[in-house]
């Protein structure tokens, strides 16, 4: 399923603006759109599990040390991501399964380089109803 | 929307923001009004004004003519802090991607010479040196120790592999080492992503490039770099991949502490910053070199993987080619340099993000065969157009600690451009052009199209007039390859 998100214009990087109704959702569709803008989401199947747990001050650290995290999982076990069950957060922590599979040549095209995962500009807000941030990727 | 910034004119290609609130110096940014208008639809000047407010900061805040939005610092900017002074490091006055740079080849061959073989040759270089996403596998995976060697000695390290010779070395900014890297420093996370990405060029606007010497500025330094009118000369561009990305990151979650610890008081928290000194600000300065030393190697490895590929080629060793490195410049880093500040010499750490080092003739520090012209700084420009070859003055060593600018700079997002391109087959126009591209990503093309970039031609104009460095030599591609 598509992830929940949309491109930000930004003339050296890419941003993008995730909205959610919880702070998990939100973390997840994060997450789906760091994995769309880097493949395809759609055409990675969820082959294995990884669990991730996240410790942080605040949601903003939160939100970079998850992404920061599991582009760190695709650099190093070549891992794209299309699913996060996201199992417990509050804004100090996060426990997570993730699920994806081993990048493919023959089925995947890699688009975009992230680099790193920015505070630029990033603040996790949310009222009542709904939960934003605009993440902005180095790349 | 940006705010309105005063700004004087202060010399011909010099604009100032006077020292006002918390600056502890003015702002000077090196431009031209037409330049100067578009870093006035950003806050590209904000971020330069904001970095004044650093403690420890020396003379200016300085920003070169290729300024644009960075994070914390714009790109195309240089502080200098003095740490008698309080002075900080800030990893953001670096960037993400540590020693971020470029290195230039020169050759006895010209495009006749290579003929028909330029496509085979293009794409013997695409085979050989991994582009894209997460490029990796160049040569094997290092391991610990391996990886712990790379970050102490740098270039040495590859020469010592067999990955070039001793003359690349001398050749190389700093030797293509700097000193105080502490591995013990580093990551574990840094140090996975590093294993096995050596010898890669990565995506964005990173590339290998083919290049005609077009045209001599200055015969003297041409000549002392080994650059003739009609020979084939290779720019690499790259960085420390994801090594240098997760130190980057790594350390931003200890400056954001440390700001606080030390109670320093900063307009834009991405300037997170440590007093040099202090065992944060030591800590990154030993990772920081860590990964400098990483994209050194990098370089030098992918040159010996490129000067292969010329071998297999065209038949023909090294030295019969004439392929010899002319430099090898970072223009993401933080080094500590001495500059004369009020009539005495300081000690300083001297950041550049997105700017190069340009020493002058007869500085210790330029390399002994380039000593009477001055140290080579290489200005790449975009893959349809032309790049420079500049060389460092006593101007630039005066007015902005050494320092010149170090690209082109984005002139539109990357949706932007491939909007702008849709339906066109750039691949197709750059050959009608005499350039043959290979590139991983299918976007890619659209994405670094010349329509994407300022001409770097004005922002090099600038900086010579201004003095800050003079024009050597154009290059004009003519095989490029992407990620």
């Amino acid at each position: 399923m598509k992830p929940k998100y949309e491109v930000v214009e930004h003339t050296a990087d890419v941003a993008v603006k995730v909205t959610a109704d919880t702070a998990a959702e939100l973390l997840a569709n994060a997450a789906g759109g760091m994995f769309d803008l880097i493949g395809d989401i759609e055409s990675i199947r969820p082959r294995v599990r990884r669990s991730v747990e996240i410790d942080a001050d605040d949601y903003e650290e939160l939100m970079v040390n998850w992404l920061t995290e599991l582009l760190f999982r695709f650099e190093t076990e070549h891992l794209l991501l299309c699913e996060f069950d996201i199992e417990e957060i509050d804004s100090r922590h996060l426990r997570a399964t993730v699920g994806g599979e081993e990048y493919d040549a023959a089925r995947h095209e890699l688009q975009t380089d992230i680099k790193a995962v920015t505070y630029s500009g990033l603040h996790v807000e949310h009222s009542d109803e709904q939960w934003t941030a605009t993440i902005t990727f180095d790349i | 929307m940006p705010r309105t910034i005063p700004i004087n004119r202060v010399e011909e290609c010099v604009w100032e923001v006077p020292a006002t609130g918390g600056m502890r110096v003015p702002a000077r940014i090196y431009t031209s009004e037409k330049l100067l208008e578009a870093v006035m639809q950003d806050d590209s000047l904000q971020q330069a004004v904001n970095v004044a407010h650093l403690p420890g900061i020396q003379k200016y805040s300085l920003a070169m003519p290729d300024i644009h939005l960075g994070y914390g610092f714009p790109i195309g900017g240089v502080a200098a802090t003095d740490p008698a002074q309080d002075g900080v490091i800030s990893p953001g006055g670096i960037g993400y991607d540590i020693n971020c740079g470029v290195r230039l080849v020169r050759t006895d061959l010209t495009r006749a010479e290579i003929g028909d073989n330029l496509t085979a040759l293009n794409n013997q270089l695409f085979r050989d040196v991994p582009t894209g996403v997460g490029a990796s596998k160049a040569i094997e995976k290092l391991g610990r120790s391996a990886l712990e060697q790379v970050t102490l000695r740098g270039s040495e390290w590859a020469v010592e592999r067999g990955f070039g010779i001793q003359d690349d070395l001398e050749r190389t900014e700093n030797l293509g080492r700097i000193e105080n890297a502490d591995f013990s420093k580093v990551s574990d996370h840094a140090a996975k992503r590093g294993a096995e990405q050596m010898g890669t060029l990565g995506s964005g606007n990173h590339f290998l490039e083919l290049d005609v010497v077009d045209e001599i500025f200055h015969p003297e330094a041409a000549a002392a770099f080994g650059l003739e009118e009609g020979k084939i000369a290779m720019q690499i561009h790259c960085g420390s991949r994801g090594f240098g990305h997760q130190i980057c990151s790594d350390y931003l979650k200890v400056m954001q502490r440390a700001v606080e610890k030390y109670h320093i008081d900063l307009p834009d928290r991405q300037l997170a910053c440590a007093p040099l000194d202090s065992p944060e600000g030591m800590d990154y300065l030993a990772a920081m070199a860590c990964a400098a030393n990483f994209a050194w190697a990098n370089r030098q490895t992918i040159m010996h993987l490129a000067i292969k590929a010329f071998e297999r080629i065209l038949g023909r060793k090294r030295r019969d080619m004439g392929l010899r490195l002319v430099y090898d410049v970072a223009h993401n880093i933080a080094k500590f340099e001495n500059h004369k500040i009020d009539g005495a010499e300081r000690r300083v750490c001297v950041h550049r993000k997105g700017a190069t080092r340009a020493f002058p003739p007869g500085h210790p520090e330029t390399p002994e065969p380039y000593r009477a012209v001055g140290q080579p700084v290489l200005i790449p420009g975009d893959m349809g157009r032309q790049s420079f070859v500049l060389v460092g003055t006593a101007a630039a060593m005066e007015k902005t600690f050494g320092s010149t600018c170090h690209g082109a700079g984005r002139l539109l997002s990357r949706t932007a451009a491939l909007k702008q391109t849709r339906g066109h087959d750039i691949a197709r126009e750059l050959e009608s052009r005499g350039v043959v591209i290979r590139a991983k990503g299918r976007k890619t093309l659209g994405e670094e199209a010349s329509l994407a970039y300022k001409d770097v031609e004005e922002v090099v104009n600038v900086v010579a007039t201004a003095g800050i460095a003079l024009k050597v030599a154009r290059l004009r591609p003519v095989a490029v390859i992407k990620g």
